[in-house]
């Protein structure tokens, strides 16, 4: 992955990070936005979402984060505030650098750098989980889908 | 012999899974309270108060029968409080003896709360119970059953002759309060525990034919790589007494018995951490030797094993058997808790890294669970 001038790749990481987002692709995307409709209204109020074209990022506690086949989960860099990163990946270079670097580019924050597809998504409009913004991200895929 | 031994390692991990059903984050402690009674060895736990250690110490014992002693120590308590009074029909006859019965001396396994705040007359008399097995004071010279002694205390001491004292348990393990994502979960077990009483699944004849078996365990090809292990410790500026150097090979051979092998191999460093005597060693020691310990695994000793060297293979083992017991159960447990394991295997293992037989249980999981479309 090259977004930079310095290129860098990924390396697996022998520690898992904990989870706290899940993010979901495509169909597993829909899923997600599924089961988000049906967990209790408590448990949705600790959750945050933001969509973004065909990705759906939920954020929270590890315990509240929902599970649907084929999600995968990010955690906030332990020593780079604001860049959000998968849990079984890290990158070959020093992170504070890499979030340094991204946020001067990308003028938000936070970040979450993605591995497959290779993606940066900011997490800057993070918005409580309810029936009123599920319904506003299926109307946003609905009118993405239709304008296809 | 082998058949033998594994019936035995089977039997210790279910009576290790039963004393820790409800103690959320304890079951590192559990399995080391029986390693170290393998090996015929001690363990020092360092933590804050009112972290389930003497909860779980109690369990472990109950769940494996035997005598069990526990005492609060306090800087006035008396040595007859733990060895026992006076024997005053032998005093009238002249001889000064001590009456056991009951007490720390006749006990198998023993907990001692607080053990630094012991008196010397105290803690002399039991190092020479740790170290010996023999308990002597005045005429009176018992050889003692004890298996392993818990001790506990909030922090390791200045005090040199204290720390000598602390050096006596091979094992140290350090807990912390729970984290608080697991606080609920820590909330439910700890109510259901309180209610369930722990059935005693062993006698300790498991445990004696593991002991007994250590002399025949072959550590030939685990020296190597354990003096290499020790090498890097060196240079990394972490010390160990030679004493501790040595018998940490108990440690090693009690982990490959529970294993079920006769043989120690690289799979069996991982107590060597826990040999190392302080917080900051141990968390630098697991930097230092993370490839030494690439191998290390147990059958029966998960939590123990992954807790010392945060490998993938260790954490898949602990996966794997939860979720064969979410399988077997008759009634399956919530969404919730389903989705909870489903969640930590798919943040740990992706479709190329999942070893087969978590993929399969992944998926008997996956169709458990309602769908949620």
């Amino acid at each position: 992955m090259s977004a930079l001038a310095q290129p860098w790749a990924w390396r697996s990481r022998q520690v898992p990070a904990e989870p706290q987002a899940a993010v979901a692709w495509g169909d597993a995307a829909r899923r997600l936005h599924r089961r988000l409709a049906l967990i209790p209204a408590e448990q949705a109020a600790r959750l945050q979402a933001t969509a973004n074209g065909d990705v759906l990022v939920v954020t929270g506690m590890t315990a509240d984060l929902p599970w649907v086949d084929a999600v995968a989960y990010a955690a906030p860099s332990a020593c780079a505030p604001g860049l959000w990163l998968p849990t079984r990946w890290a990158p070959d270079v020093p992170e504070d650098l890499l979030g340094q670097a991204l946020s001067a580019r990308f003028k938000r924050l936070p970040l979450l750098v993605w591995r497959e597809p290779q993606v940066v998504i900011p997490l800057d409009r993070l918005q409580t989980v309810s029936p009123e913004v599920l319904q506003r991200i299926a109307t946003y895929w609905g009118a993405r889908h239709a304008t296809a | 012999m082998i058949a033998q031994l594994h019936s035995a390692a089977a039997q210790i991990r279910q009576a290790v899974r039963a004393a820790t059903e409800g103690l959320v984050g304890r079951e590192q402690l559990a399995e080391l309270i029986v390693l170290a009674a393998v090996a015929q060895e001690h363990i020092l736990v360092i933590g804050p108060p009112g972290t389930a250690k003497s909860a779980v110490v109690r369990r472990v014992a109950q769940s494996m029968g035997g005598r069990y002693f526990e005492y609060l120590l306090g800087r006035f308590t008396e040595p007859s409080e733990l060895f026992g009074a006076v024997d005053l029909k032998k005093l009238r006859e002249g001889t000064v003896e001590t009456d056991v019965s009951g007490m720390l001396p006749e006990a198998d396994i023993v907990f001692l709360d607080e053990v630094f705040l012991g008196s010397t007359a105290i803690l002399n008399t039991l190092l020479g119970v740790l170290n010996e097995r023999r308990f002597r004071r005045g005429h009176t010279q018992v050889q003692c059953p004890l298996r392993v002694c818990v001790g506990a205390a909030n922090g390791l001491p200045d005090d040199e002759a204290l720390a000598a004292f602390g050096d006596r348990f091979l094992l140290h393990l350090f807990v912390e309060s729970v984290p608080d994502n697991q606080l609920e979960a820590m909330l439910a077990g700890g109510w259901q525990s309180e209610q369930r009483p722990v059935q005693q699944l062993l006698g300790l004849t498991q445990l004696d034919t593991l002991s007994q078996a250590m002399k025949s365990v072959d550590l030939g090809n685990v020296r190597p790589a354990l003096a290499q292990a020790i090498r890097r410790l060196r240079e990394a500026g972490i010390q160990l007494s030679d004493r501790r150097i040595v018998k940490s090979q108990r440690l090693i051979a009690a982990a490959a018995l529970l294993g079920g092998r006769l043989e120690a191999s690289e799979a069996d460093l991982w107590p060597l951490l826990y040999v190392l005597p302080t917080q900051e060693t141990q968390q630098h020691g697991r930097e230092v030797l993370r490839d030494l310990f690439a191998a290390s695994s147990n059958s029966h000793l998960f939590s123990a094993v992954e807790e010392a060297t945060l490998q993938p293979m260790s954490r898949f083992n602990r996966l794997l058997e939860t979720a064969e017991d979410y399988l077997a159960r008759s009634e399956p447990p919530a969404s919730a808790v389903l989705e909870g394991l489903l969640r930590e295997i798919d943040a740990n293992f992706d479709s190329q890294t999942l070893p087969e037989p978590l993929q399969q249980a992944r998926g008997q999981l996956t169709r458990l669970l309602t769908p949620a479309e």
